[in-house]
């Protein structure tokens, strides 16, 4: 479960809030504050005040993985398999264990074709998949997906939403442009003017 | 600004955008499209990839087609809105932003409230930034009006607020393109792109079927990095210690790189020669010397900027790593390559931006140098900002598994040779 305590950052304002495990959406319209939330549940941002605990540790303490709204603008390496590499090389892991996570993450999003490829001459769909790769290549407990849709037409965007479902993480925030998706995630969670309006479990403190 | 919109209805009926056969080729794919554009609105739909903004920046006139022709009649003015509203930006506020469109800031109420008026626009969200875009070229209303994505980022109440303002240009041509499918206005003409083919029903001529697979290849001179750094030493050693060297220099330039590769754009080139013209003839004039400066300065930059163009990713890394290990090595190898990266990435946003201007009508010249820098700067600021996140989100703390690959061909070998002898012969016997 993740718990959020007296979260105060921004507009945001969140007094208590749980989520189960799976897959949870947050709407809500331009300026509502789901980046803000996003990135503080994802460690990107340190709130002002608050607690989260994620499983009951904090977000910086625990494997979380990242996909941003510009997949395609986020790639830091030139070939497809050093991209999702990237991870498993910062954690100065041996290079066989780097060399059969990767092949493992790659096939089971079905990229393997993709490993000796040019990042830039990709497809944008392609790059959608090498991110969620590259996200879930550390066997996150959370991943985070902050409207990485927003640039994708709908058929790119279904095709995120099978991969992720393929050996999805125990627990997945995402915020979407289309409402199908929202429809058919596990939990939604609706945000205006910073606060939350429905969804989760909200408790008392 | 509306109210001069409204005459000279009889020219209209013969406004038109044709792309003749137009052709382009963009890495492995060609964007081909044969289409007659009349009044009303045309949507363009297709997958991210399909080259709709290509194409977008063909049929404006911001890129010329390899072949065929964008032809006009009856379209006195024309605007393109850009994907990245970011790009557009050149007012210091969001009222001088709005009149750099030429309309004024009480036109666009009540979507640009009156409140935003004295920001900077940089400050505003993305979804603000397309906002204000669309509500100026709108009040702006030229006779050709072309839009690339014109709803990314829009909240559902902003698409339907412009589906029912691109209703009100039915005598004007509106050209749309987006992956939009819920909320879009209704059209004359609807096409697709597909795979780079502008596709379609509804007055679409034969489009014809073009597939020239062109397999992208990006071959160097080296193909061991280290040799290659070696040489770009050796070489600029030789070259800035004497005339000799620096002859030496230029014939192994001349020799060892590959055509159209060897030289950056020509304004760039104009603007470094004067760069060095100028103190290389004040010097020969006042004390002498000034043309072996001109010479050794002119090989130097030729050779480096045939270096940047010989780098590919991943040398870096191989590089530092093979040279200081996988802790120290690493992180200096990959701020090296972030750093190349930035490089170009830098250069495709100076191209975004000097579009933008042109859009306007404008140049980048003294007057608007200032906000243009001010721009690229800060994509930058806020990119570095991503990338750092990134790295840290991904746990990049301090250095990381990395195996130098290097394949020494003996071409590497005999080129390095030559190079590091042109430094010795120039320390030795010229100097």
């Amino acid at each position: 479960m993740i718990t959020i305590h007296d979260l105060s950052h921004g507009i945001l304002r969140i007094p208590a809030l749980s989520i189960e495990p799976g897959i949870t959406t947050i709407l809500g319209p331009n300026g509502a504050g789901k980046t803000t939330l996003l990135s503080i549940m994802a460690g990107v941002i340190i709130p002002e005040t608050g607690l989260i605990l994620i499983d009951g540790n904090p977000p910086r303490s625990c494997e979380v993985g990242w996909v941003s709204e510009f997949p395609d603008r986020n790639i830091l390496f030139e070939r497809v398999f050093d991209e999702i590499a990237a991870p498993l090389r910062f954690r100065n892991l041996p290079m066989e264990a780097i060399e059969t996570r990767t092949m493992e993450i790659a096939e089971m999003l079905r990229i393997t074709r993709l490993l000796n490829r040019k990042t830039r001459t990709l497809s944008g769909g392609e790059k959608v998949l090498v991110a969620l790769a590259t996200a879930l290549v550390t066997s996150p407990l959370l991943l985070v997906i902050d409207e990485a849709d927003s640039h994708l037409d709908e058929e790119t965007a279904w095709e995120m939403q099978d991969a992720l479902r393929s050996d999805p993480p125990p627990y997945i925030l995402q915020s979407s442009q289309y409402r199908d998706i929202a429809a058919v995630s596990d939990d939604c969670i609706m945000i205006r003017d910073g606060r939350v309006i429905s969804g989760g479990i909200p408790r008392d403190g | 600004m509306e109210g001069s919109s409204q005459g000279g209805y009889p020219g209209m009926a013969d406004m038109e955008l044709i792309a003749d056969a137009l052709i382009y080729r963009q890495g492995d794919m060609t964007i081909s499209a044969d289409h007659r554009f009349g009044p009303g609105t045309t949507l363009i739909t297709g997958r991210i990839g399909s080259g709709k903004s290509t194409l977008s920046l063909l049929l404006s006139g911001q890129m010329e087609p390899e072949s065929g022709a964008v032809r006009r009649s009856g379209i006195e003015s024309e605007i393109l809105s850009l994907q990245f509203p970011e790009y557009h930006i050149t007012g210091a506020t969001v009222a001088e932003e709005i009149r750099s469109w030429g309309v004024e800031p009480t036109s666009v109420l009540p979507v640009i409230p009156e409140a935003m008026w004295g920001r900077d626009p940089h400050t505003l969200s993305r979804g603000e930034l397309k906002r204000l875009n669309l509500a100026s070229v709108l009040a702006r209303n030229p006779d050709l009006l072309i839009l690339d994505e014109p709803f990314s980022s829009l909240d559902a109440d902003m698409k339907r607020w412009f589906c029912r303002e691109i209703q009100k240009r039915r005598e004007r041509i509106t050209i749309i393109f987006t992956h939009e499918r819920e909320i879009i206005p209704d059209s004359d003409d609807r096409l697709v792109m597909r795979n780079g083919q502008l596709e379609g029903e509804g007055g679409s001529r034969q489009s014809r079927a073009m597939n020239h697979s062109r397999p992208e290849e990006t071959q160097t001179t080296f193909s061991d990095g280290r040799l290659r750094l070696l040489s770009v030493i050796s070489l600029s050693l030789g070259a800035f210690i004497s005339i000799g060297g620096a002859l030496l220099a230029l014939v192994w330039w001349a020799g060892a790189s590959r055509k159209g590769r060897r030289l950056p754009e020509k304004r760039l080139i104009a603007a470094l020669a004067l760069l060095i013209l100028v103190p290389a003839v004040v010097t020969e004039i006042l004390v002498g010397g000034g043309v072996s400066y001109g010479i050794r300065m002119g090989v130097i930059l030729l050779i480096s900027f045939w270096a940047y163009a010989e780098f590919r990713g991943g040398d870096m890394l191989d590089i530092f790593v093979s040279f200081f290990g996988e802790r120290f090595g690493f992180d200096i190898g990959l701020a090296a390559e972030m750093t190349l990266q930035s490089f170009h990435l830098a250069g495709s946003d100076l191209r975004e931006i000097q579009r933008a201007f042109s859009i306007k009508g404008m140049k980048i010249d003294h007057k608007s140098i200032i906000p243009a820098a001010l721009t690229l700067l800060l994509l930058h600021i806020r990119r570095a900002d991503e990338t750092a996140n990134l790295l840290a989100i991904r746990g990049f703390q301090s250095g990381g598994t990395h195996k130098p690959n290097f394949s020494t061909f003996p071409k590497d070998v005999i080129l390095t040779f030559f190079a590091v002898l042109i430094a010795i012969l120039s320390i030795f016997i010229f100097w």
